[in-house]
């Protein structure tokens, strides 16, 4: 148990360190950032001299390094557009993120679970083809479409809720919807495919020749089995949405990490950028570590791995 | 006659895969009678998995369509029965071994939770009586240290271990009728005679009526006072085993006792069926096994054979058979 968490813990460092070596070089074959801060008629020496305030006249190893090391005590950099710390932008954004990431999320399990069970219970029935029509539109459906037609209908035409920003309730639906319905088309596949394998399973087969009631069949043998596969795509679109719904947030002009990212992106921000990313991968494999926890607890074979 | 305990007549099992019809079972009938221990043999594809499946109606109903003219278990009707009714006769009444025990054992349970769930379900156990019950019957199956095994999953034991795991759960209602599908096949071969003797052992004691369903002849011959040899879905030759080895009546019997290997003939000189076994998805209104059969006539291509009585308590479905008349 010990050697198999340490041995996740060590992976997740390795991903870390390459995804931030990533982000740090593409960020810097991006461009100048000095050529867009300082102001057009600056002379030589004068950029010059901000290269080297900022630190940017450095080697490239060299900058990296001072960047994990400042990384590792909370401190991801400066914002050159913003004037402000990396990480308080973070931070700032954080919970309006974490509140569409978590209601979105909730959303898409509430329809995905019981749905996909549904439907792999009545398979081949008209509620099945149905649902399997319907998940695979939403499968395929861009997410600015959906988004853009859930406005048009209930904040353009039925002017039940407002169209975009940040406040109440009433603003964290449709957002929170549009990314629920992508979300829940996935898992609710994945539910009914896994069930359907369960349910198909030796094992299933043995508690009925027990003569189990049918909802312990269901329940005791079949729903542990068949949420194991569910529970690492979960796992994955949460880490997703945490490290920011990028398109969602811009459509419903979400003051979220994602739109911070796409920001940072065009004002060519990138310690914002290096920040963002890093947040995002943190959070994609800190979640990824949760999972594996959650493996242990629901297969018991995975301890021995 | 005494009242049998499993009475089938006529049993048709067809699967339905899209657009298809696959005739597993066409038409078997077989009567047990408490106590007895009978041998089903056949390759496999020869529908006496489905067929023994059919008995608690554990086949995938939205798929299989069973008929029959009679299918009693213990006297019920198996075929009529409601859903809670089927749950009350599986386990008491018929109990199964399967062929993989990895497989066939829920990898997320405990050990002792599956041992003694029938228990729980049926006769009302507790928790800790269930404990106590599954720690015993895991000592009976000659499960060493069994305090321990029943906290452990299914991954952490041996396949021979799993196996008599498998025997503690299908043996812990002391059901009628057992029916072991392959329950050595999986199995290494150092472990399958330690398995045998353990499942024999508990049948004498508790003298449950038990069926064999295996492809290994050689094994029936250990264990069965009677043989079923099936056929494409049918029975071709019933008949109890010191007749049926000596003098098979049937050709396919015949070539199924030809091709098991033997150590006192050169391999080169042992015989094997030519040919295949027939198309399941195929009807036949002929002898299914005319087409590899070198007595076959036009009479065989033309009709089904009927299992008939050939005396010495022998059925056989074969209009030309070896012994027996005719």
């Amino acid at each position: 148990m010990l050697r198999f968490l340490l041995r996740r813990l060590f992976m997740a460092v390795i991903v870390l360190l390459v995804v931030s070596f990533g982000t740090f070089i593409i960020g810097h074959l991006t461009g100048d950032p000095v050529e867009l801060m300082a102001p057009e008629n600056a002379t030589r020496e004068a950029k010059d001299e901000l290269r080297s305030y900022l630190g940017l006249d450095r080697p490239l190893l060299v900058q990296y390094f001072s960047f994990i090391g400042n990384a590792l005590r909370g401190d991801l950099g400066f914002s050159f557009v913003q004037q402000t710390a990396v990480s308080d932008l973070i931070l700032e954004r954080l919970p309006a993120t974490l509140q569409l990431a978590a209601t979105g999320f909730v959303l898409s399990l509430l329809i995905a679970v019981p749905l996909g069970i549904f439907i792999a219970l009545n398979r081949n029935t008209v509620w099945d083809f149905l649902a399997t029509s319907v998940a695979m539109i939403g499968q395929s459906a861009p997410n600015f479409w959906i988004g853009l037609m859930l406005i048009a209908l209930f904040a353009v035409q039925l002017r039940l809720l407002p169209v975009s920003g940040y406040g109440g309730i009433s603003y964290l639906i449709l957002p929170a919807i549009t990314i629920a319905l992508q979300s829940a088309a996935r898992l609710t596949r994945l539910m009914r495919a896994s069930m359907l394998e369960v349910l198909n399973a030796d094992y299933v087969r043995t508690a009925r020749a027990k003569g189990l009631r049918q909802k312990t069949v269901l329940w005791v043998h079949s729903f542990r089995n068949a949420m194991i596969p569910v529970v690492t795509m979960a796992g994955l679109e949460l880490a997703e949405l945490i490290g920011g719904a990028f398109i969602t947030e811009t459509i419903f002009a979400w003051p979220g990490v994602g739109r911070l990212a796409v920001n940072a992106v065009y004002q060519r921000d990138f310690p914002l950028l290096q920040g963002v990313v890093l947040f995002a991968a943190t959070a994609f494999v800190l979640i990824n570590f949760l999972v594996d926890l959650l493996y242990v607890v629901i297969d018991p074979r995975v301890k021995l791995s | 006659m005494s009242a049998s305990i499993l009475d089938i007549e006529d049993l048709h099992v067809t699967f339905r895969q899209g657009g298809r019809s696959i005739h597993a079972v066409r038409g078997v009938s077989l009567r047990l009678q408490p106590g007895e221990v009978v041998g089903v043999v056949g390759e496999s594809g020869s529908g006496k998995s489905v067929a023994m499946m059919s008995v608690a109606r554990l086949l995938d109903e939205k798929q299989a369509g069973i008929r029959a003219d009679r299918l009693d278990l213990d006297g019920q009707p198996v075929l009529g029965l409601r859903k809670r009714q089927l749950e009350a006769l599986r386990g008491p009444t018929v109990s199964y071994i399967f062929q993989d025990p990895l497989s066939s054992l829920n990898p997320v349970l405990t050990v002792g939770r599956q041992v003694t769930e029938g228990l729980r379900r049926h006769r009302g156990l507790d928790r800790a009586e269930a404990r106590t019950v599954a720690i015993d019957l895991l000592r009976q199956v000659g499960i060493p240290s069994p305090e321990l095994r029943v906290n452990q999953h299914p991954h952490e034991a041996s396949g021979g271990m799993r196996q008599r795991m498998m025997i503690a759960m299908a043996l812990a209602l002391r059901p009628k009728l057992l029916i072991a599908d392959e329950p050595t096949t999986a199995l290494d071969v150092t472990v399958q005679a330690d398995i045998i003797r353990l499942v024999q052992g508990i049948q004498r004691e508790v003298g449950m009526a038990m069926i064999w369903v295996t492809h290994d002849l050689a094994l029936l011959a250990r264990v069965a006072r009677r043989v079923v040899v099936m056929y494409g879905g049918r029975i071709v030759e019933d008949a109890p085993s010191s007749v049926l080895y000596s003098a098979p009546a049937h050709p396919y019997t015949r070539g199924l006792l030809d091709s098991t290997s033997r150590f006192d003939v050169p391999f080169r000189q042992q015989t094997p069926i030519p040919g295949t076994p027939p198309d399941p998805a195929q009807r036949i209104e002929a002898c299914a096994f005319a087409p590899r059969c070198p007595r076959a006539t036009d009479l065989c291509r033309s009709r089904i054979p009927p299992l008939e009585d050939r005396g010495q308590d022998r059925r056989a479905a074969c209009f030309h058979p070896l012994t027996g008349g005719a």
